[in-house]
């Protein structure tokens, strides 16, 4: 029945959607704390509170695409089918998350690149 | 008979534990960016902050209630897991697309209070 195999569909996306979000933000946020320790010259609790927030909205961002995008039309009542919507589904959430990873991880890096021209200004100026 | 009422019912458990975890993550490190980047008025700022924490709630809470109005029938497992998790993706994204221009309303004009 095409019904069973949508419900098999959804039932193998979700969780492998949930899990990638929460393994790539894990991992982003969990190293991006000492970027922020060191954007922020070792004020820890600041640090602690921009990656947290920004991890909250990471979170948001993707499991909300995750979930938008949940939708499966079967038109033949067949596993191929079935199994090509759901890779090519799976395959576009990841690389979405791809992306959205560089984009974080940019945004790092444009803060690294304003504190320490910050940090150079201040240098400057007290000499 | 129809599924509706399931479908509401895990609908505004969802959305409620959602909302309350989201909303004081941003109070409690919200409270830390007061303690930190201002200089007077700090008590008044936490009372503030604690006000628009349950501002939010209320705001939150209400308005993902009011869109079951507009739920169509419910018929089957398939379309309950479809509509269910199409409103809560709504929900989500809105509170996303606030959530990061709040950072970026806060990045422009914290320059104006220190």
């Amino acid at each position: 029945m095409i019904t069973t195999k949508i419900l098999i569909g959804y039932a193998i996306y979700l969780p492998i959607a949930i899990y990638l979000t929460l393994y790539v933000s894990k991992t982003l946020f969990k190293n991006g704390k000492i970027y922020m320790l060191d954007i922020f010259q070792g004020r820890e609790d600041i640090a602690l509170a921009t990656n947290k927030l920004f991890e909250t909205g990471f979170y948001l961002l993707n499991i909300g695409f995750a979930l938008l995008i949940l939708e499966l039309q079967l038109t033949s009542n067949n596993y191929q089918e079935l199994i090509e919507k759901l890779t090519y589904k799976i395959g576009g959430f990841s690389i979405y998350l791809g992306i959205m990873l560089f984009i974080n991880l940019f945004l790092f890096f444009r803060g690294k690149r304003k504190s320490s021209a910050l940090k150079k200004q201040t240098a400057h100026g007290n000499l | 008979m129809n599924l509706n009422i399931i479908g509401y019912g895990i609908y505004l458990t969802l959305t409620t534990i959602i909302i309350y975890h989201v909303g004081n993550i941003c109070y409690n490190n919200g409270n830390i960016f007061i303690k930190h980047l201002l200089k007077k008025d700090i008590a008044l700022s936490f009372q503030i902050n604690k006000l628009l924490l349950i501002g939010y709630y209320l705001l939150n809470i209400g308005y993902s209630a009011i869109t079951i109005i507009q739920w169509n029938t419910i018929n089957s497992e398939i379309i309950l897991i479809e509509t269910i998790t199409k409103k809560i993706s709504i929900i989500i994204l809105t509170i996303a697309v606030l959530h990061y221009s709040n950072i970026y309303l806060i990045k422009k004009f914290i320059h104006k209070l220190t």
